[in-house]
């Protein structure tokens, strides 16, 4: 059987994880955006700067400028210490730092073109061991890439300075990358810059996040659950047997509408509660049933007053009525209390039917505690008394009647013996069939038989009058 | 209602992989038995030391589309220009010395294709490793400079003069 899981926390759960994921993506590709438009513009510039820095070089050595290359590159170091350049060769030693690549040049053109240096500069930068460098070399493309030394983040890009067709008039043919441009920025601010974005908008996603948690929560809370448990517990109400409560929803939508559905159902409910009361059981389980009609074997009890006509005639109408509803009243319960069903009243009588295997032992031990009741409390049934007629055997049940009108009854030969039986029995007597005696006569004490001719019947019937009855050990 | 979210999910997902698959190139450079069909724009092969082949042998080929070079004077200068489709294939033999018998171990081409995003001056520059057949294409600014050379006076072939725009191609295809 699943887990009872509270709708209040499915819909929180669908809320917080709606909007971390919603909400998560959006501000991520936000941050993610911002992040690698920066890195893109860092390594962009740098890209640029190289560019420059290779057409410069170019440019100013074809000509046989050498020395306005070397300059340039010391200008730019003076003038931003926040970038490293350097021009280094293939062997990554730096540039200009002698005069070999100058007599190479001579050899190549076969006079001495340039006058060897005499000035060098101090702290010659060598590339050693250096990975990216060798690539850059190898494969004789750009090399871009971010490190982190003493904490501090730097964007690093190796050049090669190819030896085009233009430059190998002086330099020779037999080597492809003449050096190669190294330009070294400081991106730590940019770093910083990153990471804070990425901190605002965590912070900015829980703030959201936590908000609009609150406001849809508060929201669906009222306009959702807290109607649902409402419209719960009147349906629960109404299972106790309270029938008053209804639901109060002013939602002008499905869940006001289911509300006024279940207050429909509720009076609708009320109704048959009231109704049933008016319809016997067996009734009530026939139509549950949907029988239209069944042979059954039952015991039969008729109940009627006796010399009620007189009664009704000596005493006023309200008197009647209550004397009457008072007997049927003791009766009913009585019968009720033995696992009989009423089936219905007629003026003065009460038609009663037990089912089951013991239903003989129960209709007699009913009829007996309605005759003890009567005789101990004559005054309070204005002197009253009652004659019961039993009788077992098969009938037939089913609904009787029209469209409009029908009642779930008992009709057969047998429901007419206990009619009969009930007539012949005079005030304070319980008259029972042979049927009925023989299920009981090891339990009951009665007097009979005695040989009885009733309306309808030719031959006698043999019948017993119940004194007393032994009740079963429980 | 299930089924229906899950076939949602899944079509999402597709849709995610299908667009983030990057496009697969099929091989670019032809195979010898097609190419040596093909017209040589220089008949001989180079056996002098360049920079970016080094120390190594070139034969170049044309393909037919390559044979169709449009040239015209525009402004007092003269523009060659190649159809799309044009393959310049050289095959690099190691050494400089050798027999013509040799096989090459490096295919590099220069393919005429203007619109695709990895050219360069209308061109996709490739390099194949005959030991490994494995094909790189050539974007970044290595090939293209030094071919960037073809459209002015240079020091190969007829070393280009007339500083004619030879659409980076050093030794141009003339028909006999």
């Amino acid at each position: 059987m699943k887990r009872f899981v509270p709708l209040t926390r499915k819909i929180n759960l669908i809320i917080i994880s709606s909007l971390v994921v919603g909400v998560g993506i959006v501000i991520a590709y936000f941050a993610y955006t911002q992040n690698s438009s920066l890195r893109e513009t860092s390594q962009g510039n740098l890209r640029q700067q190289s560019d420059i820095l290779f057409q410069s070089i170019k440019n100013a050595m074809l000509p046989g400028e050498a020395p306005i290359a070397v300059q340039l590159f010391e200008d730019i170091r003076l003038t931003n210490p926040a970038y490293k350049i350097f021009l280094l060769r293939d062997t990554g030693v730096q540039a200009f730092s002698d005069n070999s690549t100058l007599e190479v040049v001579n050899a190549t053109l076969g006079y001495q073109a340039f006058a060897p240096r005499e000035v060098f500069p101090q702290n010659v930068m060598v590339m050693e061991d250096d990975r990216n460098f060798s690539r850059s070399v190898r494969e004789r493309r750009p090399v871009l890439f971010q490190e982190t030394v003493e904490g501090k983040t730097f964007f690093t890009i190796y050049k090669p300075l190819l030896n085009l067709p233009k430059c190998s008039g002086c330099h020779g043919s037999t080597h492809t990358v003449r050096g190669v441009i190294n330009i070294t920025s400081d991106i730590t601010p940019v770093v910083h810059e990153q990471r804070n974005n990425v901190l605002i908008a965590s912070g900015f996603f829980v703030v959201v996040v936590l908000i609009l948690t609150l406001l849809l929560s508060l929201y669906l809370h009222g306009t959702l659950i807290r109607p649902v448990k409402h419209i719960g517990d009147v349906c629960a109400t109404v299972t106790d047997g309270d029938f008053s409560v209804r639901v109060t929803v002013p939602n002008r939508d499905e869940i006001g509408a289911l509300g006024e559905t279940v207050n429909q159902m509720v009076e609708g409910l009320y109704e048959r509660f009231e109704l049933s009361k008016f319809v016997s059981s067996s009734t009530i389980q026939s139509i549950r049933d949907q029988e239209k009609g069944a042979k059954r074997e039952m015991t039969l009890f008729f109940s009627d007053i006796r010399s009620f006509t007189s009664f009704s005639e000596r005493n006023e109408a309200e008197k009647v009525v209550d004397s009457l509803n008072s007997v049927l009243n003791f009766q009913t319960q009585i019968i009720q209390g033995n696992g009989g069903d009423v089936d219905k009243y007629v003026g003065d009588e009460i038609v009663a039917i037990f089912s089951g295997d013991r239903k003989e032992e129960h209709a007699c031990l009913s009829a007996l505690e309605i005759q003890n009741e009567i005789m101990h409390n004559r005054d309070r049934y204005n002197g009253l008394t009652v004659g019961i007629g039993i009788n077992t055997g098969e009938v037939i049940l089913g609904m009787v009647g029209s469209q409009k009108r029908a009642d779930f009854t008992v009709i057969g030969d047998h429901v007419n013996t206990a009619s009969r039986l009930c007539g012949r029995a005079k005030p304070g007597m319980i008259l029972i069939s042979e049927s009925v005696y023989q299920r009981i006569r090891d339990r009951a004490r009665v007097k009979g038989p005695y040989r009885l001719k009733v309306k309808g019947k030719e031959k006698f019937l043999s019948v017993y009058q119940l004194l007393a009855m032994k009740r079963r050990p429980k | 209602m299930k089924r229906i979210l899950w076939s949602l999910l899944l079509l999402s997902l597709l849709v995610l992989v299908t667009s983030c698959r990057r496009e697969q190139r099929g091989p670019l450079v032809p195979q010898s038995s097609e190419y040596l069909q093909w017209e040589r724009p220089i008949p001989v092969t180079l056996d002098f030391p360049i920079p970016g082949h080094e120390d190594n042998r070139r034969r170049i080929y044309i393909n037919p589309q390559g044979t169709e070079v449009r040239i015209e004077s525009r402004e007092n200068r003269v523009y060659w220009e190649y159809p799309e489709g044009t393959i310049i294939l050289k095959e690099i033999i190691a050494g400089l010395q050798g027999e013509d018998t040799d096989s090459p171990f490096q295919i590099t081409a220069m393919i005429k294709a203007p619109a695709d995003p990895q050219s360069r001056g209308g061109w996709l520059w490739v390099a194949k490793s005959l030991d490994s057949g494995e094909e790189t294409i050539v974007d970044w600014e290595f090939c293209f400079d030094c071919h960037s050379n073809a459209n002015e006076p240079h020091p190969y072939g007829d070393g280009n003069p007339g500083n004619e725009f030879r659409d980076y191609v050093f030794h141009p295809y003339r028909r006999q």
